[in-house]
């Protein structure tokens, strides 16, 4: 009995400890509106700014989603006409055209002119073509004859695909520049995943409605050309909160012009083993959520019943809320690294269970839920991650490759065009050809679904192996963005920018430790040794005497001991 | 090092393993290897004629149109012990490309009286017999007449109106279209295995028999085998019916037969 009252007692102090928590951190949010708390760098309104601004990107989405080159597109599909082999000619076009431009993409991030930093001036210049694009897919002639339809179409995607994915990388790349400060990085990223959200979620609730006002409803050519546009409006206008209400935070010297060519880059990039963990990890994502692509198949074969599935499609939404929400607090307590291997062993456990009981339907979802828990918490964890492996860039060479590290992706793109068949071949080898009505039979879906929860189960884990490489815990990289501030205070001084600040934006950062480097800067100087504390990062010292060239000549030795040092990984 | 050397070589195994699993999914079946799982497969397909659930398609092209038929039958009702008779059956029109067709659908069989729940029915609240487009119900006992019934026949006055007599969506039909169609009398030109599914492909000589006349390669008959029962058969033509058959189909409940009155 004591033992039962103590455990109610112990969950009971959890709760609360949990409940003051959350109400401390809202105290917090707002108290902090104009400035930033101490450590960190966005005051709140900047947060919010990105967040709410996130829903216009996520109405261009929205947009987006009702363009894609496949058969189950209403706009191209079933009204324009365009048939499945075409879209998926078109589809593979589109493919290749996104790793060919993928280096012109990467050169003019990393060479973005002026002064603003390198993802809001892109949101800006990209939102209205990208809207123009996006909306001019909605005026066809349905009257074009196959050919015309087919070129028009395509060179409009392609266009807009471009433009589109520029767009939309920028708006999650601003999220790894709003501050140096991994754990504030993470919880914006969280919090703008819970505001943005709403979008899709108002807008498919909306768009049913909307199209009852049309007389073919969503095979009606007018309903598109109605809402694309009032989408694309609102959608650039919420743009324009995000550049004017947000800034970028990285930390450089006042006297640095980037200037990036493309080889001295990528040979840069390929001794970076961070980014290579991360698009390595990339590769088996395909398969690991396997088993979740069968949640329309359940409703429709299995459960047959619209009211509950309405229902478990509001429970099922929850898991991605809750994933990142949970995502911050689970990074703050395990570790970015941890919380990386550790989501995609559950993520592979909760497929796994389904290889003995394929049929039922409630460890299905059980499954399901746990697998989009996971991927959440992996939306808040990976670009967080990604924002470190870029900070380690510029401690070993300092430079700032935001956009040529997207190159590495072109690899992942690459192995996609051949992986994107393993599930479908995976399907025809269960019995799914030209009939999917075999799903209603118990004896076709068993084997089917086992097969498809043993690809989750292996690529869960194979997803979680790179991550068990990675050590560049959260110590060190507070400690490198400490060598950073000190590195580029240096500068400034040796370059007669006294007293400027440390932050491309041009501010000093929470005001109780600028003048504290500064002067430990001049110290340095003085002395003319480099004070860093190195032992835990395993770097050389660094001579000052030369700042620009000697800096970055230096930086790439320390580059190389880095990568050559057998640094063991943190122990889970 | 090490640990880099020990991952990299699971990866390798781990992906040459999944290339040899597939590689080992698809083959060439032996003539006789075919034609047991032609025979096995023939005779646990007919085990469904009368007494199982099954759901049927009729494909064929008709000018532009694609036309597609389907038969929905479910027996047996879970609810009630020992009554495995039960029928419920629903036909209907799918849309065909580009042009819609009327959807019609027709439902022969029991209807459960309104207001009283499945789990909770006994045999006295059910009545058997045909409820038209218009939610009327007429009773009849004659489940065999039903299924028997043509485009244009009069049933209890009213003109039924479906687009092809039921008869030929039924199991029955379907499977009967194999008549004759054995190791003594067509020739097997190729019998693939991708997975569970075996895909046999014959030359049909002989004659009298329903794929009389697709006697080439090009123009041939075709019969799919999944788990173990036939779940295809068509030829070469796009306008003869190819026949799509499933051992479950879609959940539905026939109307109560005075819903109308209520």
């Amino acid at each position: 009995m004591n033992k039962i009252s103590g455990a109610f007692k112990s969950f009971g102090a959890a709760i609360s400890g949990l409940c003051k928590s959350v109400i401390g951190a809202v105290k917090s949010f707002f108290m902090h509106w104009n400035r930033p708390a101490e450590g960190n760098y966005v005051p709140s309104k900047e947060t919010v700014a990105y967040s709410v601004g996130g829903m216009g990107v996520q109405l261009l989405a929205v947009i987006y989603s009702n363009v894609t080159l496949g058969s189950t597109c209403l706009l191209l599909g079933s009204i324009y006409g365009m048939k499945p082999t075409t879209l998926a000619l078109l589809g593979f076009i589109n493919a290749g055209a996104t790793i060919v431009l993928q280096p012109l993409k990467s050169w003019l991030i990393d060479n973005t002119p002026g002064n603003k930093g390198k993802a809001r001036p892109w949101m800006l210049w990209l939102s209205i073509p990208c809207a123009v694009l996006l909306t001019s897919l909605a005026f066809m002639d349905t009257g074009w004859n196959e050919l015309t339809m087919t070129i028009v179409v395509g060179i409009l995607f392609i266009m807009m695909n471009f433009i589109y994915q520029f767009y939309l990388g920028q708006y999650s790349m601003l999220a790894q520049l709003l501050s140096p400060n991994s754990q504030e990085r993470a919880n914006i990223i969280s919090i703008s995943s819970l505001v943005y959200s709403f979008a899709p979620t108002i807008t498919g609730a909306l768009i049913p409605q909307i199209s009852k006002l049309f007389k073919l409803g969503q095979l009606d050519q007018n309903f598109y050309r109605t809402i694309f546009p009032v989408f694309a409006i609102l959608g650039v206008l919420l743009t324009l909160l995000v550049y004017f209400g947000t800034k970028e935070r990285v930390i450089v010297p006042k006297a640095y012009k980037q200037k990036v060519k493309f080889k001295d880059a990528m040979k840069k990039i390929v001794r970076n083993k961070y980014m290579w963990i991360l698009n390595i990890t990339t590769w088996f994502q395909f398969g690991r959520g396997a088993i979740t692509g069968i949640l329309m198949w359940l409703y429709i074969y299995v459960l047959q019943n619209a009211n509950i599935q309405s229902i478990l499609s509001l429970v099922l939404g929850t898991a991605s809320g809750i994933g990142m929400f949970m995502a911050p607090f689970l990074i703050k307590f395990f570790g970015k690294r941890n919380v990386a291997i550790f989501t995609n062993l559950i993520a592979a456990a909760a497929s796994a269970i389904l290889i003995a009981f394929p049929n039922n339907i409630v460890l299905l979802f059980i499954s399901t839920y746990i697998v989009f828990w996971a991927v959440a918490v992996q939306i808040i964890s990976s670009p967080a991650m990604n924002a470190d492996a870029l900070d380690y860039q510029q401690y070993a060479t300092g430079d700032r490759f935001e956009g040529m590290s997207g190159n590495l992706g072109m690899i992942g793109q690459v192995i996609a065009l051949g992986t994107g068949f393993i599930i479908p071949a995976l399907y025809e080898f269960n019995g799914l050809l030209d009939d999917y009505d075999i799903l209603y039979d118990t004896v076709v879906r068993e084997p089917l679904f086992r097969s498809l929860a043993i690809l989750s189960a292996v690529f869960g884990v194979l997803c979680a192996v790179p991550f068990f490489f990675w050590d560049l815990n959260e110590k060190k990289h507070k400690m490198m963005i400490e060598a950073l501030k000190e590195r580029a205070a240096k500068d400034n001084i040796l370059h007669g920018y006294e007293h400027e600040s440390v932050l491309s934006s041009g501010e000093l950062f929470d005001g109780t430790d600028s003048l504290e480097v500064e002067m430990h800067s001049s110290e340095i100087l003085d002395t003319g040794a480099a004070d860093i504390d190195t032992e835990e990062i395993g770097v050389a010292d660094i001579d000052a005497a030369d700042a620009d060239a000697k800096v970055k000549e230096e930086a790439e030795v320390v580059a190389e001991q880095i990568d050559s040092s057998d640094d063991g990984g943190e122990e889970v | 090092m090490k640990k880099k050397y020990v991952v990299s070589a699971l990866l390798i195994l781990a992906i040459i393993s999944c290339l040899f699993a597939f590689a080992a999914c698809n083959k060439q079946l032996s003539e006789e290897e075919a034609w047991e799982a032609y025979e096995n497969a023939l005779a646990a397909s007919k085990e469904y004629i009368n007494n199982r659930n099954y759901f049927i398609k009729y494909k064929y092209k008709d000018g532009d149109m694609t036309i597609t038929q389907k038969l929905n039958v479910s027996y047996g009702n879970d609810n009630i012990d020992g009554w495995e008779d039960f029928v419920v059956v629903n036909k209907g029109v799918e849309k065909a490309s580009k042009i819609t067709t009327t959807y019609v659908n027709s439902y022969f069989g029991y209807s459960l009286k309104s207001g009283v729940k499945p789990k909770k029915a006994t045999k006295e609240d059910y009545k058997v017999g045909y409820i038209n487009n218009d939610g009327d119900f007429y009773e009849d006992s004659d489940i065999d007449r039903l299924f028997g019934l043509k485009s244009g026949d009069s049933y209890n006055g009213s003109v039924f109106g479906a687009d092809e007599d039921i008869e030929k969506y039924t199991m029955g039909y379907v499977l009967g279209t194999l008549d004759g169609i054995g190791r003594d009398s067509v020739k097997l030109i190729s019998a693939n295995k991708n997975g569970a599914i075996i895909t046999l492909s014959f030359i049909v000589e002989a004659e009298g028999l329903y794929y009389s006349g697709y006697n080439t390669d090009g123009n041939c008959l075709t019969v799919r085998i999944t788990a173990d029962r036939i779940t295809k058969i068509c030829s070469s033509d796009e306008n003869a019916p190819a026949y799509f058959i499933n051992y479950a189909g879609p959940k539905f409940s026939l109307p109560s037969y005075d819903a109308k009155s209520q």
